[in-house]
């Protein structure tokens, strides 16, 4: 299904939409900030490319995390904080968007409750990696991934539509 | 947030349930939740919210194939081939052990060469930077370097290339050394001051060993040199850098900042400017310095550690280094003199070579005189005056290379992409500094010349192309600039040169508006009020109001306040003062248009004349003007009545409108833009493409452009091709010079007897010249204009178009100089000047060409763009030019083909044939009419007072005369005793230097100290005839008002 990382890309290009004026990266270029963060670690040497998946998906939540948060407090004062379409196979909330900062709230409380499922979302949504993948990085079998998985997007769902 | 180990196994207990009720079909799911909820209801609650939020397994996406997918992909495959790359197994028949480290260039390995059954340091170079040339000339020099045997540098013993599955990969097989960076040795051996001083010479040995094989390192530093367990230094890379290609900007470019940094501090000011070609075996000398300055004090010569690139490039280039005396009171006297040496920015202040740096810390160590001298106080301010602008634009490339360099491997380097481009552009200043050059070097003219003319027309044309671009990167940039406030504006307004120009044109379209009102409309003339003014006395008032409404005021607009003031002055004026007023009031009537009241009033002057008292009645009549008042007025009059007046003044005011158009474009026009704060480098762009636009605008038309002439650059480049190709055609089998050439060359043959004749390229012949005995021929030079025609009379006819007219002259043996001993001996001359006159020697001269007239203005104008005369009155421009320096006469010479005179072809020319001192004979009267020299006639006709004396006689002129004026000698020439002195290629000639038939004696061109002797030969309009005498030598430093050029050109070649 074509759509369920797109999202993403439409939540890179949101969240730095409103960057000022002459900041004009594309999500394209947001993959590269990935890239660059991640080849500036010293011995940038992964196994395979589902490490390297895995790798890329904690460096795009910082730096997503780290640009609306930047755009969070130049809106301080009052102002909504932007909410970003996210998909629905994603399915983290039946309505369509879902704003990154309670996301990223989120699962950093799940972290706390379930570390592995929070490291599952994690390269589920930033780097758009399979299943198969994930359980591959985390050497867990393909069926508890997928269990865990359903688990964790079914919470998220229901918190971030909670908040809302 | 905290949390306990309570929810997180709430957390899996509610996991649990929910994997367990997804499972489950709706009616057990529905018990499920009825047995939760009596046992728990909240989590009941929280199990239901998760179940309503869950979502079917089948929207799992079966492959990965979103964009955001699809590049993440992209990257890792790109990664991967690196990541394959740094680690290959074996390289040709190297096996690789272990890596070692990774430079600049690449990673180096420890590596196995098994068929020798040694361990080998293998310098595998990334090949994505090099062109396929850089990879050939690093074979090739591979296998130069390694000639280099030394036991203080790191052999190399092999390089080529091995073929990997990831394509041609170049190495560098050498010695593997095991040892420590020279500054931590020494560090850890607690060398004593002389222990490091030898090292460093040991050091600076190896190096002057490889410079002698012509190997430069370009990159010495600590890493760069180890000391191995037996304390022996060991050079390494050496010549690398070069052989790779990598100057400085590619060093940078795959470095990461700290390493630059690292590297930046032992790099030479020339390496820093990133010049590859100013780099030499000085740049190492300098290196060295900086290494023997670490190891004396342990710490570098400047600090360049913490600093952002371009400033690090800056201090390196411009700042002085810390003294070593500062920093180690032991490092005092001779040590500091020596690393200051090394360390000169000027490299040819430095020692020339390693090995005069290493005898000089032998020197030192043996407690011998140092070669080295501390440099002088002035020069050490000197240099502090140098800056360069290029330095800044190669601060800039260095810049963005390194910021290219740092995203190199994505493929998307956006913004710094784009700064690449304006920096590329930039670039060009130095290729329109370039290509000025060649023009310049594209001389003299010549038809050979026209493929590289056409080369240079097509290279400026690509970079001229390029003006729009940088006018819209100018216009983007100044896009951002700050907006122009009001008051900027009105600043800039106010300051421009030319506002006031502007305000007087305001002022005379509004008159000429209220004119039109008040006398077409009818609109009444507001008098305004007089305020204080009513305090000023009658006189004044009357001054004051005939400023605003004399016919030529400068300033209009105040008419109708004049005609207040007239009014009232009128009013109160005594009755001997009313004549004048009456005058004025007039004039006022006029300025506001009224021209029948003007007419009333100025009737009644006379009579107010009649009515002064007589004294003052005189000084009316007698003031010259005053007196002409009732006929100007009356002429002013008839001009409001004149038909058309009025399309008359709307004439005018449309006129008027347009030139105030045009200067408010030009007054309002921006000339300075303002950035943000943060935009100190938008500035500095706007004025880089500002100065980089101008200088292409001056290119195009100065040197591109077919009208283009200047006198810094002569003809244009495309005006030389035009020149060029006419020449050609005209030179071809049937084109009309080679005719003319055909049609006399046999004539002229046979009036040079002995002599070699061929048609020569640029110039034409012309026909004998009239009356010289034996027969001479004329040439025209056509560079410089018209070929001369004949008059009737068969004399030549000198307009300002005429070009150049040369006589070839045979040349042979003569008597050149003059001596006052002996009357009865050769070229007797009781005026002589020992000094340099004696004794006269007979010479012997090649045939050559002079010109029959000095330069003319005409000429000068058509060569240079130019004409600096001083003396310029007259009809045409057909007098000599004058106010030419030296300089600029054998430039303007040797560009069109021709050159100076020496001082004996000057002399042989100018006696045609005689031995007297003038070659109007022994007496100075018989120059009489025949040269114009300082003489009655500019006495008593302007000549200035500041000169001392005149000839007697009066040849009707008195300053220079129109080329072709008085008379010509035997040879055919004018003015060579008179009218301008000339200047001549040679320097003063002491004859006595010249040997007996000395064969086309020349004195030592004039350059640097002697140029103060720099040679005049001939008289002028403003000396005597003693100072015109054929043998005098005249010098002089600089162009002035009674100096000229009289052209030559050797037949062959001088």
């Amino acid at each position: 299904m074509d759509a369920v990382y797109e999202p993403l890309r439409a939540l890179a290009a949101a969240s730095f939409r409103s960057q000022p004026q002459g900041h004009t990266l594309q999500p394209t270029a947001l993959v590269h900030e990935v890239f660059m963060r991640i080849v500036g670690q010293r011995d940038a040497v992964w196994k395979d490319r589902a490490h390297f998946l895995a790798v890329c998906a904690t460096a795009m939540r910082s730096i997503l995390v780290d640009h609306a948060r930047a755009k969070g407090s130049i809106k301080r004062g009052g102002a909504e904080r932007e909410r970003v379409p996210l998909d629905s196979a994603l399915a983290l909330a039946k309505e369509d968007e879902v704003d990154l900062l309670d996301l990223e709230e989120h699962l950093v409380l799940l972290s706390t409750l379930n570390e592995r499922q929070a490291r599952i979302v994690e390269c589920r949504c930033f780097s758009g990696m399979t299943i198969a993948e994930v359980a591959e990085v985390l050497g867990v079998a393909p069926r508890t991934i997928d269990a865990e998985w359903a688990m964790a997007r079914a919470w998220l769902s229901a918190r971030l539509a909670d908040v809302r | 947030m905290s949390s306990s180990d309570g929810a997180r196994a709430r957390y899996a207990r509610l996991q649990g349930l929910f994997l367990e009720a997804r499972a489950l079909a709706a009616l057990e799911r529905a018990a499920l939740l009825a047995e939760v909820r009596a046992e728990d209801a909240a989590l009941a609650s929280e199990l239901e919210l998760l179940l309503a939020h869950d979502r079917p397994a089948t929207d799992q996406p079966a492959a990965p194939n979103s964009p955001l997918r699809r590049e993440l992909d992209a990257l890792h495959e790109q990664s991967a081939r690196e990541v394959e790359r740094e680690l290959p197994e074996r390289l040709g028949e190297y096996r690789l052990v272990r890596k070692l480290g990774e430079g600049g260039m690449g990673a180096v390995y420890e590596a196995r060469q098994e068929k020798l059954q040694r361990t080998v340091a293998l310098k595998v170079l990334r090949t994505g930077s090099f062109s396929p040339q850089a990879l050939r000339r690093f074979e090739h020099e591979g296998a130069f370097l390694g000639r280099l045997a030394h036991p203080g540098i790191a052999r190399i013993y092999d390089s080529g290339r091995a073929e990997t599955p990831h394509g041609s990969q170049p190495y560098f097989a050498m010695e593997l050394v095991v040892g420590v960076p020279l500054t931590e040795y020494a560090r850890a051996q607690m060398l004593a001051l002389n222990e490091r001083i030898e090292l460093l010479a040991r050091v600076a040995d190896a190096v002057q060993h490889a410079h002698r094989q012509g190997v430069i390192h370009r990159d010495l530093k600590p890493d760069n040199i180890l000391v191995d367990a037996d304390g022996q230094p060991k050079i390494l890379d050496f010549g690398i850098a070069r052989a790779s290609d990598s100057d400085v900007r590619l060093t940078l470019q795959h470095t990461d900042v700290g390493q630059i940094l690292g590297t930046l501090a032992y790099m030479s000011p020339e390496q820093a400017a990133g010049n590859p070609r100013g780099i030499d075996e000085r740049s190492d000398v300098y290196s060295l310095g900086v290494l023997l300055f670490e190891l004396i004090a342990e710490r570098l010569p400047y600090d360049v550690a913490h600093k952002p690139l371009p400033e690090a490039l800056r201090i390196i280039q411009e700042v002085e280094p810390t003294r070593l005396g500062t920093v180690d009171s032991n490092a005092r006297g001779d040590v500091e003199t020596i690393v200051l040496t090394a360390l000169e920015k000027d490299r040819s202040r430095r020692y020339p070579s390693a090995g005069a740096f290493a005898a000089d810390l032998r020197h030192f160590l043996r407690e011998e005189p140092i070669d080295a001298r501390p440099a002088s106080r002035i020069y050490r301010l000197n240099k502090f005056v140098r800056r360069n602008r290029t330095v800044v634009v190669a601060t800039l490339l260095v810049l963005v290379a390194l910021a290219g360099g740092l995203v190199a491997s994505l493929r998307f380097a956006l913004a710094e992409a784009a700064r690449r481009r304006e920096v590329l552009q930039l670039s060009a200043s130095q290729d329109v500094e370039e290509l000025v050059a060649r023009a310049d070097a594209l001389w003299p003219l010549h038809k050979d010349r026209i493929p590289e003319y056409r080369q240079w027309i097509d290279d400026a044309e690509q970079l001229v192309r390029r003006l729009p671009a940088l006018r819209a990167t100018l216009d983007r940039l100044r896009a951002r600039a700050l907006p122009r406030t009001s008051a900027e504006a009105a600043r800039d307004r106010r300051a421009h040169p030319r506002y006031p120009e502007l305000q007087s044109l305001e002022a005379a379209i509004t008159w000429r508006r209220r004119l039109l009102k008040w006398r077409v409309d009818g609109v009444p003339v507001q008098l305004p009020e007089l305020g204080e003014l009513e305090g000023l006395d009658v006189e004044r008032m009357h001054g004051l109001a005939y400023e605003y409404v004399q016919p030529e005021r400068q300033q209009c607009g105040g008419e109708a306040l004049g005609l207040a003031l007239a009014l009232r002055a009128h009013e109160r004026a005594p009755l001997e003062q009313k004549a004048d007023t009456a005058n004025t009031l007039a004039l006022a009537y006029l300025a506001v248009g009224d021209d029948v009241r003007a007419e009333a009033t100025y009737e009644l002057v006379p009579q107010f004349i009649e009515q002064a008292v007589p004294e003052r009645r005189s000084v009316l009549v007698s003031v010259p003007g005053r007196y002409d008042w009732p006929a100007r007025i009356r002429h002013l009059i008839s001009r409001y009545r004149e038909q058309g007046w009025q399309d008359r003044v709307e004439g005018a005011l449309r006129g008027l409108e347009s030139q105030r158009a045009t200067l408010v474009e030009q007054i309002e026009a921006q000339r300075e833009w303002r950035y943000p704060a943060s935009g100190a480098e938008d500035h500095w762009w706007d004025r880089e493409l500002e100065r980089l636009i101008a200088a292409l605008e001056a290119l195009e038309r100065d040197l591109l452009d077919e009208r283009g002439i200047t006198a810094a650059h002569g003809w244009s480049v495309r005006r030389r091709l035009e020149f060029a190709e006419a020449l050609l055609a005209g030179e071809a089998p049937d084109g009309a010079y080679a005719s003319a050439w055909d049609a006399a060359l046999e004539e002229i043959q046979a009036a040079y007897p002995g002599v070699d004749i061929q048609p020569l390229t640029g110039l034409v012949p012309i026909g004998p010249v009239k009356g010289t005995e034996p027969e001479l021929w004329e040439f025209a030079h056509l560079a410089s204009g018209d070929p001369a025609v004949r008059n009737k009379d068969g004399s030549l006819v000198v307009t300002e178009r005429t070009g150049v007219v040369l006589i070839l002259l045979p040349g042979g043996e003569f008597w050149m100089g003059a001596q006052s001993a002996d009357p009865g001996a050769q070229n007797y001359d009781e005026g002589a000047n020992d000094e340099n006159e004696f004794p006269a020697r007979k010479v012997f001269l090649s045939p050559f060409f002079i010109s029959k007239y000095e330069l003319t203005q005409g000429q000068w104008r058509r060569l240079t763009g130019e004409n600096p005369s001083r003396i310029t009155p007259g009809p045409s421009a057909t007098k000599p030019v004058d106010m030419v320096t030296w300089d600029a006469s054998t430039e303007v010479c040797r560009r069109y083909g021709l050159t100076l005179p020496t001082s004996a072809e000057w002399e042989f020319a100018a006696r045609g044939g005689t031995s007297t001192p003038w070659w109007t004979g022994k007496d100075a009267r018989s120059l009489a009419g025949m040269e114009n020299l300082a003489d009655e006639f500019a006495r008593t006709h302007g000549g200035t007072q500041s000169w001392a004396a005149f000839e007697p006689w009066d040849d009707g002129c008195s300053f220079s005369a129109p080329v072709d004026r008085f008379q010509p000698n035997p040879f055919g020439l004018y003015n060579v005793l008179g009218n301008l002195r000339e200047w001549s290629c040679d320097r003063v000639t002491v004859l006595e230097r010249f040997s007996p038939l000395q064969r086309d004696p020349v004195a030592i061109p004039a350059t640097g100290a002697t140029r103060q002797l720099l040679l005049k030969r001939g008289g002028s309009f403003e000396g005597l005839a003693r100072l015109a005498r054929s043998a005098q030598q005249g010098t002089g430093t600089y162009g002035d008002y009674y100096t000229g050029v009289r052209p030559a050109l050797p037949l062959e070649g001088r």
